[in-house]
């Protein structure tokens, strides 16, 4: 075992929290925090929507600076997302659904200040342990990832591909359509390699292709706004929180969960299996399965609420391991972390960890201390995230229907992109109510046209020889993967079939 | 109710799909060294599009048909009419930045967005709440991201306006 590219990974990590220690870091890193949560708390707005929306508040900074106010915006959000899910019971995205589960429980139950508590100081603890493994683990798959040739990340975008499809959302055929159409967009505009505009029918605002924030902000911002508007909901009632303490039995039963919650959720997030889903609702499975009375699940147990929690912030930051890494986002969130890069035309991926050093470590370090900042700022402030919530909807979304424009509007000064986004709005409707997953189109919009460069190269290689993509062992074993993940229904039904008459 | 709204998505993919297919026809195919071109891509994902689009509509027609029989409650109400709001708030916003600049169409999108929703207050009482925050809200964003960072928006008729 290699034991020095550990130590460099710890002497860069140094490096990096000198950057992220920086008076002027620190300051993105707490207004990042803060923005994150305020928008993050909205009821409606979950973190994909809270970093899309935000990306553009960010656009005028130097990169190092914006990359820390975005980890902060991403931890913010989720901070916030969790307030909501509890006091709520309005989950703003998938991870919060379990939350909301037992938190809304407690909080009806007059523990709504315990259940932040957990929530809070749970994320912390898996944030800060998932960032430690980030930092040791990162190095590695960047070892590995400079391996890798075009025919190997083709294979290794195939198997995203396939992941992506078939663990976000519940039907895989809805999955297949959304990251197609995510793909397709992003055929649009010149073909890097032939100088040719394609699918763009003439216009010329279409030749540099569409921005991957546009349409993020379309489908989740302008297309919840759109849902919010048709299927009127009654109100929920605000809970009150009471105090924030936890008692000296809610923090026996926490830290267990918490531990647990990080264990769980960390593996789910490194590799592209999609999002946060899978881990909270395990370990929600697991705290109740190892509870004393499990009974009291369903009612507010509070480990029922530590767990998940710490689940969903361990696999959102683990995610930034194949996105670092690889340029790979396995999740909404990570993808528009990854747009955030390239809005500096940076592209993540194992050469920026050698080209631009001092961004990537300073963003790791800068997620420790994104952690600190925010149990300092969301504890003692809870009670200002709590009013925010009063807002009324319609004025709510009538600012983030104003923001999203000019958030698109600001990217290039172009009136025609509002028209794009109104576009993009309007299928990001038609998806919510098909029950379509968004993520794979956001997902399919960021790596078709890396798959796409990819393929060709690793075929100009090989002289146009097909059998050139299979020829490494790597790209032929994730192939492989990729082609078992996609046709596995079909062998669980054929295994079905043989197995059943001798029963 | 009509299986049509059921329907759209799965036709919307097809539609999207044979535009793709047809427009990777007319893309000169250039292949090089690769033997696949920039043609080869758009034809693959049109296929694909094409082929899912009647998938998704025969599971589309059977959750409908599945759902239609087994259900009790009436479905939650859907009043797409709602959406009209938005929509007009997003096309005069359009229309409008350019040449009234960002405050006014701003403004203008932010009253006719809200309208989407319900108020608890009476008709005159919400526009004139609404007109007094969509001006408050444009205007803060603008000073925020003009001054404070660094953003160029439109001025438009602001810039008439005496001492502008």
């Amino acid at each position: 075992m290699d034991s020095s590219i550990t130590l460099s990974a710890l002497s860069a990590l140094a490096d990096g929290m000198l950057v992220a220690l920086a008076p002027a870091n620190l300051l993105y890193a707490f207004l990042g925090c803060l923005l994150g949560t305020a928008v993050g708390v909205l009821p409606g707005v979950g973190p994909a929507v809270t970093l899309a929306l935000l990306l553009p508040v960010t656009a005028k900074l130097e990169p190092t600076g914006a990359m820390i106010m975005f980890a902060g915006v991403y931890y913010g959000a989720m901070y916030g997302g969790s307030t909501t899910a509890i006091l709520l019971n309005t989950p703003g995205e998938s991870g919060s659904i379990v939350t909301s589960l037992e938190g809304n429980r407690m909080a009806r139950a007059g523990r709504a200040g315990p259940a932040l508590a957990t929530a809070a100081i749970g994320s912390f603890v898996a944030g800060l342990l998932a960032t430690a493994i980030v930092a040791l683990l990162a190095p590695w798959v960047v070892e590995a990832a400079l391996l890798f040739g075009p025919a190997e990340y083709f294979a290794l975008l195939s198997l995203a591909f396939v992941t992506v499809t078939v663990t976000l959302g519940q039907n895989r055929l809805k999955g297949a359509a959304a990251l197609l159409a995510g793909i397709a967009t992003g055929l649009v505009g010149i073909d890097g390699q032939t100088g040719q505009p394609r699918l763009a029918l003439g216009i010329p605002e279409l030749f540099d292709g569409i921005e991957v924030t546009l349409i993020a902000m379309g489908l989740f911002a302008i297309g919840e706004t759109l849902y919010a508007a048709a299927h009127e909901e009654a109100d929920e009632s605000i809970l009150s929180t009471g105090r924030v303490a936890m008692s000296a039995d809610d923090w026996r039963r926490s830290w267990p969960a918490w531990l647990r919650g990080t264990a769980i959720g960390f593996p789910f997030g490194c590799i592209p299996a999609g999002g946060v889903e899978i881990p909270t609702f395990l370990s929600y499975a697991v705290e109740k399965r190892l509870s004393s009375n499990p009974e009291s699940f369903g009612h507010g147990a509070i480990e029922g609420v530590a767990g998940p929690e710490a689940a969903n912030n361990a696999g959102v930051t683990a995610a930034l391991v194949p996105m670092l890494a690889l340029g790979l986002p396995v999740s909404a969130t990570a993808a528009m972390m990854l747009a955030g890069f390239q809005q500096y035309g940076l592209q993540p991926g194992p050469l920026l960890f050698t080209t631009q050093p001092e961004l990537v470590w300073g963003l790791i370090a800068s997620l420790l201390v994104g952690n600190i900042v925010l149990l300092a700022l969301n504890l003692p402030l809870v009670g200002l995230w709590v009013r925010l919530l009063t807002i009324p909807k319609r004025w709510l979304y009538a600012g983030i229907v104003v923001f999203a424009m000019l958030g698109t509007y600001g990217m290039r000064q172009s009136a025609f992109d509002l028209w794009l986004l109104l576009g993009a709005g309007l299928v990001g409707y038609g998806m919510r109510r098909a029950d379509w997953p968004l993520a794979p189109a956001v997902i399919g919009l960021i790596l078709g046209p890396l798959a796409e460069g990819q393929l060709r190269r690793a075929l100009t290689i090989s002289q146009g020889n097909w059998s050139g993509l299979t020829s490494s062992p790597i790209s032929a074993v994730l192939l492989g993967v990729a082609l078992c993940v996609a046709l596995w229904p079909f062998f669980a039904s054929g295994v079905r079939l043989l197995s059943s008459p001798r029963h | 109710m009509s299986r049509l709204p059921a329907l759209a998505m799965p036709i919307a993919l097809a539609a999207g799909g044979a535009f793709v297919l047809v427009q990777a026809s007319t893309i000169a195919a250039a292949g090089g060294y690769s033997n696949i071109g920039p043609a080869f891509f758009p034809t693959l994902i049109g296929g694909l599009l094409l082929a899912l689009a009647p998938l998704l509509a025969w599971g589309a027609w059977q959750d409908r048909a599945g759902t239609a029989a087994e259900q009790t409650t009436p479905p939650a109400r859907v009043q797409l009419d709602k959406l009209a709001w938005i929509a007009a708030g997003v096309t005069l916003g359009a229309l409008a930045i350019e040449r009234a600049g960002y405050v006014v169409a701003m403004s203008a999108a932010f009253l006719l967005a809200a309208q989407a929703f319900p108020s608890q207050r009476a008709g005159l009482t919400a526009l004139r709440n609404d007109a007094l925050v969509s001006i408050l809200f444009s205007v803060t964003t603008w000073f925020a991201f003009t001054l404070g960072l660094g953003l160029r928006l439109p001025a438009g008729w602001l810039n008439r306006l005496p001492g502008a």
